[in-house]
């Protein structure tokens, strides 16, 4: 008798045992090591900052309709019906920019692309300066208001009336197009987004040929490769 | 007295057999479920690593500064976004060297990443 209950204190001792390293077991518990490192780091954006490979304004008063202003500095937007309401004489600006020297992958996500301007003169009474696409091709030295090329609405900015102050616009649509070749790249052209006005409306910009590079136009292109 | 020596021994061991599991289940059920402490680790001073984009979305990660002693070692990698959220993966691969370039999938956007879990089991 006293063997027997032995033998049944063993095997229960046992059977608690077992229990024991199968617990261990379901837990999947091993010798190897594990090292876990969480590291904070989003993906670096690669950014492109262009100053203009060609700037230059038209003048569509009478004797200026085939003059280039290629070599000029400032660039001007001019909304006017001209002298005694004879001849609209307004002016518009064209922009644009190498976007091939920033070798963006044709494929690449373009996040934001920024057209900014130093308005050295603003106009005396807050105007709205249309930024079109150019369609068609142009140079700075040959540019005229009677040769000028076609455009299409992109965008536009709000001068206000403070002088010295940088105004942006936002193009990353039309770049995003650029860099894929749906578009072909012809710049911008900025003008009164009513032109003919019976008071003249003048605001003037800084070119690319202004002696002070920080003042010149540039397009800042944020993407990732 | 014998059957009360039985029974203390009987009790004895059921008591250290669940005491071993309690401390067992202590040890392994929430550091190495979430990972928060490594069990021990190959590598102590972290990793660095890197992003290779395509199209402007992320196709690869590759993890540097992995010590000799991960060489061996499984490792995976999880790329999260702003929220912690799994956004791609890649692995396992095994260690050698000390850096590794994982494919991950799928393959999100160049803006969505926040951060890369690595993670090396073994050697």
């Amino acid at each position: 008798m006293a063997s027997r209950t032995w033998l049944l204190a063993i095997v229960a001792g046992s059977l608690l045992v077992g229990s024991g390293v199968a617990i261990a077991a379901s837990l999947s518990i091993t010798s190897e090591s594990l090292t876990t490192v969480t590291i904070v780091a989003p993906v670096p954006i690669s950014t492109c900052t262009l100053t203009p490979s060609a700037d230059s304004y038209v003048d569509q008063a009478t004797l200026q309709q085939g003059s280039n202003f290629g070599g000029v500095t400032p660039l001007e937007v001019e909304s006017s019906q001209g002298f005694l309401g004879l001849s609209n004489s307004n002016k518009r600006s064209f922009v644009t920019f190498a976007l091939a020297s920033c070798s963006i992958p044709a494929a690449a996500a373009v996040q934001s692309a920024t057209l900014s301007v130093f308005l050295s003169q603003a106009p005396d009474q807050n105007r709205t300066w249309d930024i079109n696409r150019v369609t068609g091709a142009w140079t700075e030295g040959a540019i005229t208001w009677s040769n000028q090329p076609a455009s299409t609405a992109s965008t536009s900015v709000t001068t206000g009336t403070t002088s010295n102050v940088t105004l942006q616009a936002t193009v990353t649509s039309n770049v995003q197009s650029f860099v894929a070749g749906s578009l072909t790249n012809n710049g911008w052209m900025f003008r009164d987004s009513v032109e003919n006005s019976s008071t003249l409306r003048n605001g003037q910009f800084r070119s690319r040929e202004f002696a002070t590079v920080s003042q010149r136009p540039t397009l800042v292109v944020n993407y990732y490769p | 007295m014998k059957r009360l020596l039985i029974l203390c021994s009987a009790v004895a061991v059921g008591f250290c057999s669940l005491a071993s599991a309690a401390a067992l289940q202590g040890v392994t059920s929430a550091p190495v479920g979430n990972g928060s402490t490594p069990v021990s680790a190959c590598d102590t001073d972290g990793f660095t690593v890197s992003y290779t984009t395509s199209g402007g979305n992320v196709t690869s990660v590759a993890v540097g500064g992995i010590a000799p002693a991960c060489a061996g070692g499984s490792l995976r990698v999880t790329v999260v976004d702003g929220s912690r959220a799994s956004v791609a993966s890649g692995g396992p691969l095994t260690v050698s060297g000390s850096s590794a370039n994982v494919s991950v999938s799928p393959n999100p956007p160049g803006a969505t990443p926040a951060g890369v879990d690595v993670s090396i089991v073994g050697p």
